[in-house]
C-alpha cells in the first residue's frame, strides 16, 4: 500500500507539469527562439501550435562551445508531450548548421525536411539525408520565389538561392536558404551564411523587418555599412559561440552595429526567446 | 578480542590471505614485466568493438586502444556495438592540456573496414530500442539519466549535465560499472524472493543479471560484476554470508590472476567493494529500514548497502571531493531504485509494443525531474578538498573501521 504514495504523488506532479506546459503552449501564438548552442545556428519557430527548426547547430557534444545542444533548446520550449516537427531546414551543408539534426531525428518525429538545391558530398550531410530518407521523412528542395503557408496567418517566403544560382557560385556559404517569416505583423529574416554581396540586394527591397540574424554569426564576409543602408532591423542576433576559433562576431561588425545604434542581442548570453502577438513582441 | 586471541582464531585466514597475495604478486611480476606497448613509428592493426560511444568534436571523432589516442574522421559516426578493422601507424604527438604540453602516442586517420560484430549487432539492436524509447518519451537530459543508471549508457547526456553531476558526486550513478550491475542483482533478487522461493530466486536473479549484462553489451567492467555478483549470489544456495564471502573472493582472486591490471580498475574496485557492501550490511539495512514501503525497502537497503561497500572508490574516483557529496547522495539515492525499476519496465515494455512504456516513462518522470534539478541546484555549491596522496591511507583507515565494526557484531 505504502507504494501507491509515491505513484501517486508522481502522478499529481506529472499532470501539474502537462497542464502548465499547455497553457504556456497555448497562450504564445508566436514564438522564436535562437537556441545556445554555442558557434552555429539553431532556430526554433511554434507558430499557430505548428513546429518548425531551421538549422540544427552543431552536434550534442560536437565542440560548438556550448553546454546545451539544439534538443536540450527544444525540449525547453516544446512540452513534454509534443515530440513532433512538422518542417526542419537545413540553410545549408555546413557542420554547424545541420550537425544537431542527426540528434533530433532521434528524439522527435519530423514531418518535413527542406533545404536548397544540390547534393553536397559531404560525408555528415550525406549520413543526414540517407537518415531522413531511412526515416520515411518528405523532402523537399526550395529556392527563390517559393513560399510555404503554416496554419492561417504564418508565411515562409524563400528569398534565397535562385535556382540557377549553383553554376554561377560555389561557396557553400552562397546556397544559405534565406527566409522570411512573417506572423500578421511581426516578420523576420533568417540568413543563414550568406556573404554580404548577395544579402545586401535581398535586403534592400525589405520593408521594416523586428528581427534579423546577422549573417555567418556576425562574421565581416556577412555584415557591412551597406547592410543597414535602408535597412533597420528592430533588434538584430548574433548566433556566435563563446570564445569561437573565427573571432566572431568580427570587431567590425561590433562597430556597425554600435556606430548605428542598433539594438542587439547574443546567444552567447543563452537561449533568446522571442514572442509575438502578430502585432507586438517581447524579446528575453 | 586481543590481538594474539584473533591471531589463533583467525590462524588460517591470515595464512590463506597471505599465500594468496604471494601469488598474486608473482603473478603481477609477470605482467609488469612482459607487457607490450605499442611504440611510436610501429605499423599496427587491430580490431575494435565500441562498447562505448566514441568521443566526438568538431572534426573528429576518437577512442582509445591500449593508451593511444585512435582519430577517426567525423562521419561516418561510429556507435554502440560497431566493430571496425584498424590499420595505422603510431605516432607521437604533442597536445595541450590547459598549460602543460602533453606528449602522447596517437594513430592519426587510420585505414579502416568495417567489420561484422556478431552476436553483438543483437544485443546493440535491443539496446537501441530500449535507449529510442527512453528519448522519444523524455526530455533529453532526463533520458540521458535514465539510460545511464539503467543501462550505464551516458552518452546521452550533455556537457553541462556530466558537469554537474561530477561537481555533486553524482557521476557514479550512469557509468556502466559493477554498480550497476551489483544494485540490478540486488533488487532482482529481493523483488523475485518475494514472490517465489528463495533458492528459485537466486537462479532466476543469476540468470537476471546476465540477461543485464547483455542489454548493456556484455562490457568487461559488466561482466566481471556479474561473474563475482552471480558467485556471491549463488554461495548463497548452499551456506551463509560466509560462504558468499567465499565465493566473492575466490571470484575476484582468479580475475586478478587472469588479468592483474584490474587491480587499479575503477569498475572492478566498485564491482568487488559494492558486491561485499551488499553481502555484509543489505539484511541489517533492511531491518533498520523498517518505516519504508516493501517493495523500496529491499532496494533501498541494497542502494546504501553497495553505497557503504564502495564508497571510498566513489568518492575518489570522479574527479576531486565535493565534501557536499556526502549529503547529496543521501538525499538523492533513494530515488534510483524506483527510477531503475521503472525505467526497466519501460524498456521491456518498449521492445514489446512501445506505446506501454510511455505511460510508465510518464511516472518515472518527477523522480527523473526532481534528481536533474537538484544536481542541477547543489553543483552551485561545492565544498571542495584536495586529499591528493591521500586516496591509499584514507581507503585502509575506512575498511579497518568498517571492519572494526563487523567483528564487534561478532556475527561472521
Amino acid at each position: 500500500m505504502k507504494i501507491i504514495l509515491p505513484i501517486i504523488a508522481s502522478f499529481t506532479i506529472l499532470i501539474l507539469i502537462l497542464v502548465l506546459q499547455f497553457v504556456g503552449a497555448e497562450n504564445k501564438k508566436f514564438t522564436l527562439v535562437f537556441c545556445d548552442v554555442g558557434q552555429g545556428d539553431a532556430i526554433y519557430i511554434r507558430a499557430e501550435k505548428y513546429d518548425i527548426l531551421i538549422d540544427g547547430g552543431p552536434a550534442q557534444n560536437g565542440g560548438g562551445g556550448a553546454d546545451e545542444s539544439v534538443v536540450d533548446c527544444l525540449n525547453r520550449h516544446m512540452p513534454l508531450y509534443d515530440k513532433s516537427i512538422e518542417l526542419m531546414i537545413a540553410t545549408h551543408a555546413d557542420l554547424d548548421h545541420y550537425g544537431g539534426f542527426l540528434d533530433v531525428l532521434d528524439s522527435y518525429t519530423v514531418d518535413n525536411f527542406a533545404t536548397s538545391p544540390g547534393d553536397s558530398e559531404v560525408k555528415g550531410y550525406v549520413e543526414l539525408m540517407n537518415k531522413l530518407s531511412g526515416l520515411g521523412v518528405s523532402i523537399r528542395r526550395i529556392t527563390q520565389g517559393d513560399k510555404i503557408n503554416v496554419g492561417e496567418e504564418t508565411t515562409l517566403d524563400v528569398l534565397w538561392p535562385p535556382e540557377e544560382f549553383y553554376d554561377i557560385d560555389s561557396d557553400r556559404n552562397n546556397t544559405s536558404v534565406v527566409l522570411l517569416v512573417g506572423y500578421k505583423d511581426f516578420s523576420t529574416v533568417l540568413t543563414g551564411d550568406l556573404d554580404k554581396e548577395y544579402l545586401n540586394i535581398l535586403l534592400h527591397d525589405l520593408n521594416h523587418i523586428n528581427v534579423f540574424k546577422l549573417s555567418h554569426h556576425g562574421s565581416r564576409t556577412g555584415t557591412n555599412e551597406e547592410t543597414f543602408e535602408n535597412f533597420r532591423p528592430d533588434v538584430s542576433i548574433i548566433s556566435a559561440g563563446e570564445n569561437n576559433r573565427y573571432g566572431h562576431p568580427h570587431k567590425e561588425v561590433m562597430e556597425i552595429l554600435n556606430r548605428e545604434n542598433l539594438n542587439f542581442k547574443s546567444t552567447t548570453e543563452g537561449n533568446i526567446e522571442i514572442v509575438s502577438n502578430g502585432k507586438t513582441f517581447t524579446a528575453r | 578480542m586481543r590481538f594474539s586471541n584473533f591471531l589463533k582464531n583467525y590462524e588460517k585466514t591470515v595464512l590463506l590471505i597471505l599465500i594468496f597475495s604471494l601469488v598474486f604478486l608473482i603473478r603481477l611480476v609477470f605482467f609488469v614485466a612482459m607487457k607490450d606497448n605499442p611504440e611510436a613509428g610501429e605499423t599496427v592493426e587491430f580490431s575494435h568493438t565500441f562498447l562505448e560511444e566514441p568521443f566526438t568534436n568538431s572534426y573528429y571523432q576518437y577512442f582509445y586502444w591500449h593508451g593511444v589516442l585512435v582519430t577517426l574522421e567525423r562521419f561516418p559516426e561510429y556507435h554502440y556495438g560497431d566493430k571496425i578493422l584498424v590499420r595505422g601507424v603510431v605516432e607521437e604527438v604533442v597536445s595541450r592540456k590547459e598549460n602543460d604540453l602533453l606528449k602522447r602516442l596517437a594513430i592519426k586517420n587510420p585505414e579502416l573496414k568495417k567489420a561484422d560484430s556478431g552476436a553483438l549487432a543483437v544485443v546493440k539492436v535491443i539496446r537501441q530500442k530500449v535507449l529510442s524509447v527512453y528519448k522519444r518519451t523524455l526530455p533529453q537530459k532526463e533520458a540521458g539519466l535514465l539510460s545511464g543508471i539503467v543501462l550505464g549508457a551516458g552518452e546521452g547526456i550533455n556537457k553541462a549535465f556530466n558537469d554537474e553531476l561530477k561537481t555533486t558526486g553524482m557521476l557514479h550513478v550512469v557509468v556502466a560499472s559493477g554498480s550497476n550491475v551489483v544494485l540490478v542483482s540486488g533488487m532482482l533478487f529481493s523483488l523475485i524472493s518475494s514472490i517465489v522461493k528463495r533458492n528459485y530466486a537466486i537462479l532466476f536473479t543469476i540468470l537476471g543479471i546476465f540477461f543485464y549484462a547483455l542489454l548493456t553489451g556484455f562490457d568487461s567492467p559488466v561482466v566481471r560484476a556479474s561473474i563475482m555478483a552471480s558467485f556471491a549470489f549463488g554461495a548463497q544456495i548452499f551456506g551463509r554470508q560466509k560462504t558468499a564471502l567465499m565465493a566473492l573472493f575466490f571470484s575476484g582472486f582468479f580475475m586478478l590472476l587472469v588479468s592483474p591490471g584490474l587491480i587499479v580498475d575503477i569498475g572492478f574496485q566498485l564491482s568487488f567493494s559494492a558486491t561485499l557492501g551488499i553481502i555484509l550490511f543489505q539484511k541489517t539495512i533492511s531491518r533498520l529500514s523498517q518505516i519504508l514501503p516493501n517493495i523500496i525497502k529491499e532496494d533501498f537497503s541494497t542502494t546504501i548497502a553497495a553505497q557503504i561497500g564502495s564508497s571510498p572508490f566513489l568518492l575518489f574516483a570522479f574527479g576531486k571531493i565535493n565534501l557536499l557529496s556526502i549529503f547529496i547522495n543521501l538525499i538523492l539515492l533513494w530515488t534510483i531504485p524506483i527510477i531503475m525499476i521503472f525505467g526497466g519496465a519501460a524498456g521491456v515494455a518498449g521492445l514489446v509494443f512501445p506505446v506501454l512504456s510511455v505511460p510508465i516513462l510518464y511516472i518515472c518522470y518527477p523522480f527523473l525531474l526532481l534528481f536533474t534539478n537538484v544536481v542541477s541546484f547543489m553543483s552551485h555549491f561545492t565544498i571542495p578538498i584536495s586529499l591528493t596522496g591521500a586516496f591509499f591511507p584514507i581507503t585502509v583507515l575506512y575498511y579497518i573501521i568498517l571492519v572494526a565494526v563487523l567483528f564487534r557484531r561478532k556475527n561472521l
